[in-house]
């Protein structure tokens, strides 16, 4: 019994892996940054401050926004790109 | 027992298959010699074994050759792959900051012309408090606490 287990096992050494190892890629670094909060506005009464701070925060949407369609725009190229090799 | 692949050469498979083959025909015709005739039963059993195994062992070697070739074939593509993946990564990398400074740039363009308004729209407009927390409240809605 004994040495059929030990035969079997020798067998059992042809199955072995394909030696091809791989990594999904790692996104660029200003992909990955997190987006920063909205900035709140200084206690004034000028509309023109305001207004400053609104279109400040505008634009760092915007940005996040980019980020967030670069990101997908990467994650999908990447995807396609690594399950092209079979 | 494939693992024996890593560790004896393949012509000694090769040379083990002919041998026992030669052996187990010697069996049968070389009745003459008088080893052979003595022992035949013998030498048919162990060759026929030995020719099982290297029969085998044959197999490993043409398995293991085709694993080998599928292998370099995924080295190739993985490394066509890996290539993709940094032009890709450049490409992206380079809309996304375009994109970025042209968003900074009008961004620019906007701040000036509220400094050189500012006057004009301070003139007609006093801003009350409340909108000031309506504005920042909707801004802070959802933040992380």
């Amino acid at each position: 019994m004994k040495l059929a287990v030990v035969v079997s096992l020798l067998f059992m050494t042809g199955c072995v892996a394909t030696p091809v190892a791989r990594e999904f890629p790692a996104a660029p670094a200003s992909l990955t940054t997190a987006c920063a909060a909205l900035a709140d506005v200084p206690a004034t009464d000028k509309l023109s401050v305001v207004l400053a701070t609104v279109t400040q925060n505008y634009a760092q949407y915007k940005e996040c926004s980019i980020r967030v369609d670069s990101w997908n725009t990467w994650y999908n190229e990447q995807k396609k790109i690594f399950d092209s090799v079979k | 027992m494939m693992w024996l692949l890593s560790f004896v050469p393949d012509f000694v498979y090769h040379l083990l298959l002919v041998l026992s083959i030669v052996a187990f025909a010697a069996s049968y015709f070389l009745k003459m010699i008088p080893f052979v005739s003595a022992n035949a039963e013998v030498v048919r059993i162990v060759s026929l074994a030995v020719m099982i195994f290297a029969v085998w062992m044959e197999g490993g070697i043409a398995n293991e050759a085709k694993w080998k070739a599928r292998v370099a074939e995924l080295e190739i593509k993985v490394a066509a792959a890996e290539k993709a993946a940094v032009e890709a990564n450049g490409k992206i990398e380079t809309v996304y900051v375009d994109r970025v400074r042209v968003v900074k740039e009008v961004q620019y363009v906007v701040q000036a012309r509220i400094a050189k308004d500012a006057a004009r729209i301070d003139l007609t407009c006093r801003v009350d408090p409340e909108a000031i927390d309506i504005l920042n409240q909707a801004a802070r809605a959802g933040d992380k606490k």
